[in-house]
């Protein structure tokens, strides 16, 4: 029944106020992408400008103060406004197909969380026209930052990155409940795809652990406006409080940026094998191991604060522990790549890509894990090689795989396969070349955060190499984005189940229309999908089920909306509240930010309540569907 | 059985039942870390200054106002929208009533023990937080109140009087803490 | 089909089990190393207040002090924005050296070169390490916690001598 269409409007879908007054899951799912791909540009600039300064010694194309900023927004950027936003691109696109629904749990307060995250990310970069950007670097460390006074430049980190946080919040909330309540009938949590999984796993990291670093960051915004002495060693403060408070956010929210990506990559391989994911079970439980004790290990970020020897033996064990819940889920990949029928397709080479380079950072992370060894490590160049080739060669190649993956579900369009190719291997030597060095730099004795080396050090040789490197992943990111806009335009037409897929999303055309599937599956197995098109003959291969003709499929329905496409199906409506809220509560945080002037400050706090307000009070005044019979 | 409507999802009730239990999870972390910065920092020292008396006070109108919500709910359950709104007035005006004195207190505390001290910082921090999720929880109720009197709560959205009241008993369950944490220890 | 059960690989359990070992193995091997044979890691040693530290005994005359010529030494480093004071001192090879390190305003590390002392210096807290210098030579400490503007020139020297006197 499902039918293959271009982007298929409906009745006022086009336009800009359609977009602005959207609640559709996929919608905003694109918004977030695009968002994500645009910050990913601007934060790949900042890094670019950092190379070329450390390209030569005593380099002199930034000063430290342009350098201070330049660093601390990188990590900003590449945290909170790529990586974070990315995951919920596809979380909010894929996770309501994956589990046969037609929308998320709150679809208003799905819309709220973008427009959130996007203008609280603008709103941090309208610091460079406002004195300057934060420089505290993306740790924020106390003293530092409650006692740099330059303009309001930390004030806008404190507050920039409280909103970042309030609109994650709203998304973990959202994709909780989505996933807890509105799954397919049959569909039980043990065959939900591993990406819904790890959807669900980030969600409760989110929901714990901002609130944590949300009262660290009004502790900070206190210390510097109002007089407060939370981080004042002087006073009975503490600057060791901020790291605690700042870790046992910041550990979970780096599984947090990984989990998904781990979860794109268990969906890919089976597909590109031809063969069901190795002991899926265990792969999940793993993430959900990797979840709990990522609570546990916070403290292994403080290794030369002088925590103690008791504390920091239990915090290295704990880091060791988690290697292997992590070590389970790549031996599983191994294993479901092992004995199967491999297609290399560009999707498929950046998830054995992400594999690779994930080991080759997860063991790093293993020696840092070592108490001793990490008072060597710590704060030189070898920690930056370390959460890069986590959070580039894995993340990023983990979002990177899915672009090409699910490309063609947004568009109806195959990106270019052979510029795709050609794409993975640039950026992988370029990758590879710009963080290898930064292991021999960090042991060389390098430290981070300095915005030039002197000569005669040994450095020279690998920050040029470096920095040709990151030149070369420039290259790739222009060929991917040359790629996408192409493929948009004029790609080869996909059909609904391009890969010969498992899982739900393929059931629906490509892009899916508006209330995702015509009749809602009833699901019997993991994988579903495929075992709705291939049996086992006797001696256990797959076979293609007779009455599957060319990729469409009779779906079974589970009693509920009968009827042609979208007749007797109510969709959310749209709403313009959301996007008021969201500015509103933006607003309030500029006001905030602006606290040391009290004129500026109550002026933007007064017209931010008010516009939140209005936008509150209209979301809850208005119903969730109009009826419109 | 064919169904017409919103397709296949639970009840808006269930729904955001479930959604409003995890954002108040979340919340209870965000004391809960406030209530450890205090300990933290401070051990069990308190500032003499303190008023007790006034915190019992608060405490009593608090737990009047967890009575008359709890009231109000029952009301939207039984269907009776004039108990309702007179008890969501109640609980609005024990709120405001709140509010005015934890003023009062910061005047005097200010004084006593500023906020540039270890034990201020944490007092106004905490005290304000929760201040602030109770003049939420003010609007809240003041925004279902506007609601019945347009007549636009109807049957099938008790769980929006519900979910309202809950927020509002969970702000004043905090408020217990916070005086054990603040007032007595 | 009905839903499934879990079956478990037995590569999957045995490496498992096989990982489960090893870490109980290193736990064994961290308290052994910590508690008998006493492998340092920086601690905190006590609690200033950097306003005044500067003022009062032992910071106010910052340097090496000799407690055994040869054997026992102790050297308290003043680190600020952007200079450790003494930013140059001289202890012989192979003598117990214990730092006293904290700092009079903001985090600053305190890191030897191809050594590895590596820890922080916070304001409030004085950071305590013991080591010995196996080898002569002139090392360089840095600053390894930003610090801001002038982090990436905050450095010291420290002069390793041989014995009798000779560096």
């Amino acid at each position: 029944m499902a039918v293959a269409t271009t982007t298929a409007p409906t009745a006022s879908t086009s336009g800009l106020w359609s977009w602005i007054t959207t609640v559709d899951h996929k919608r905003i799912g694109i918004m977030y992408a695009v968002s994500a791909f645009v910050f990913f540009l601007v934060g790949g600039t900042e890094a670019l400008l950092i190379r070329l300064q450390l390209a030569t010694p005593n380099g002199t194309l930034l000063s430290a103060d342009a350098y201070n900023q330049l660093f601390t927004m990188h990590g900003l950027t590449m945290v909170f406004a790529v990586i974070m936003p990315i995951a919920a691109a596809y979380q909010n696109y894929f996770v309501p197909l994956q589990i046969g629904a037609r929308d998320v749990a709150f679809p208003r307060l799905n819309a709220f969380a973008f427009w959130l995250f996007l203008f609280s990310a603008l709103f941090l970069y309208s610091s460079f026209v406002v004195g300057g950007a934060p420089d505290g670097a993306w740790v924020g460390y106390a003293p530092l930052s409650t006692q740099l006074k330059e303009f309001i430049r930390m004030d806008y980190y404190a507050i920039g990155a409280q909103l970042l946080g309030v609109a994650s919040l709203a998304g973990s909330v959202n994709f909780i409940a989505t996933i807890f309540t509105m799954r397919a009938p049959g569909m039980t949590l043990l065959r939900m795809p591993v990406f819904t999984w790890m959807t669900v796993v980030t969600s409760f990291l989110l929901l714990l652990s901002l609130p944590v670093i949300g009262v660290g960051l009004w502790q900070i915004l206190f210390d510097r406006n109002f007089g407060t002495l939370f981080y004042a060693a002087q006073a009975q403060g503490d600057p060791l409080l901020w790291q605690h408070l700042f870790w046992i956010f910041g550990h979970p929210e780096v599984y947090v940026l990984i989990l998904p990506a781990m979860g794109i990559v268990s969906e890919i391989l089976p597909v590109f094998s031809r063969k069901p994911l190795f002991g899926y079970a265990f792969v999940v439980f793993s993430g959900i191991a990797i979840g709990f004790l990522g609570f546990g290990v916070w403290a292994h970020h403080m290794f030369t604060a002088g925590l103690g020897p008791v504390a920091e033996a239990g915090f290295g064990l704990a880091t060791m522990l988690i290697a292997i819940p992590t070590g389970v889920k790549i031996f599983n990949w191994i294993g479901t790549t092992w004995g199967g029928k491999l297609r290399l397709t560009t999707a498929m080479l950046f998830s054995l890509g992400f594999i690779a380079m994930f080991v080759i950072g997860g063991l790093s992370g293993v020696t840092h894990s070592i108490v001793p060894a990490d008072t060597q490590q710590h704060d030189s160049y070898y920690i930056v090689a370390h959460f890069h080739y986590v959070l580039f060669g894995g993340a990023v190649f983990g979002y990177m795989a899915g672009i090409y993956y699910w490309f063609p579900k947004w568009t109806g369009r195959f990106l270019d396969e052979k510029l795709g190719k050609v794409q993975f291997w640039i950026t992988f030597v370029g990758f590879n070349l710009t963080f290898a060095p930064m292991h021999i730099l960090g042991l060389d004795g390098m430290p981070r955060r300095t915005y030039r080396y002197p000569e005669g050090l040994g450095f020279e040789f690998w920050n040029l190499l470096a920095t040709i490197g990151s030149f070369l992943i420039a290259l790739g990111v222009l060929l991917l984005l040359i790629n996408l806009v192409k493929s948009y335009r004029k790609g080869a037409p996909a059909p609904a189940d391009p890969w010969d897929g498992r899982t739900l999303e393929w059931t629906t055309s490509s892009p899916p229309p508006v209330h995702n599937f015509d009749e809602i599956p009833v699901v019997h197995h993991v994988d579903d999908f495929w075992y709705r098109k291939y049996g086992v003959d006797e001696e256990g291969r797959a076979v293609r089920v007779p009455e599957v003709t060319g990729g469409t499929v009779e779906v079974e329905v589970g009693g509920e909306d009968h009827g042609e496409a979208g007749h007797d199906i109510h969709m959310p409506s749209p709403s313009y509240f959301p996007i008021i809220a969201a500015a509103g509560v933006v607003v309030i945080g500029a006001g905030l930010t602006f606290s040391s002037t009290p004129l500026v400050g109550f002026t933007l706090l007064g017209l931010g309540v008010i516009v939140t307000l209005w936008g509150l009070m209209g979301w809850a005044g208005e119903p969730i569907t109009k009826e419109a019979h | 059985m064919t169904v017409h409507g919103a397709a296949h999802h639970p009840p808006y009730a269930e729904l955001h039942r479930f959604g409003l239990r995890l954002f108040i999870a979340s919340e209870a972390f965000l004391f809960g870390v406030l209530f450890a910065a205090r300990f933290y920092l401070l051990g069990f020292e308190r500032a003499e200054a303190v008023n007790v008396t006034l915190g019992v006070v608060l405490t009593i109108i608090l737990l009047t106002a967890t009575w008359s919500s709890h009231r109000a709910a029952a009301a939207a359950r039984a269907g009776d929208r004039g108990a309702m709104q007179g008890q969501l007035l109640l609980t609005m005006a024990l709120g405001v009533l709140f509010l005015a004195l934890v003023v009062v207190e910061w005047s005097a505390g200010f004084r006593e023990f500023p906020i540039s001290t270890p034990y201020g910082s944490i007092f106004y921090l905490i005290t304000g937080t929760h201040s602030l999720h109770l003049l939420i929880g003010l609007f809240v109720l003041a925004s279902l109140f506007l609601q019945a009197r347009r007549g636009r709560l109807g049957e099938g959205d008790v769980w929006k009087v519900e979910g309202g009241v809950a927020y509002w008993q969970f702000v004043d369950v905090v408020w217990l803490f916070v005086f054990t944490i603040l007032y007595v220890l | 089909m009905t839903t499934e059960e879990l079956h478990v690989d037995p590569a999957e359990r045995n490496w498992i089990v096989a990982s489960i070992m090893l870490l109980v193995v290193f736990g064994v091997a961290v308290a052994i190393a910590g508690f008998m044979l006493g492998i340092q890691v920086p601690t905190e040693e006590q609690r200033v207040d950097p306003r005044t530290v500067a003022q009062e005994a032992p910071w106010s005359n910052p340097g090496v002090r000799e407690l055994v010529p040869g054997e026992e030494y102790e050297v308290y480093i003043l680190a600020s924005r952007f200079s450790f004071v003494p930013n140059t001192f001289e202890v012989p090879v192979g003598a117990r050296v214990t730092f006293y390190v904290t700092s009079t305003d903001v985090q600053h590390g305190f890191k030897l070169q191809d050594t590895n002392v590596n820890f922080m210096a916070l304001p409030g807290q004085v950071s305590k390490l013991t080591t010995t210098f196996e080898e002569p030579g002139t090392y360089s400490y840095i600053c390894t916690e930003y610090c801001g503007l002038g982090h990436a020139v905050m450095a010291g020297s420290v002069t390793v001598t041989e014995p009798g006197g000779n560096a």
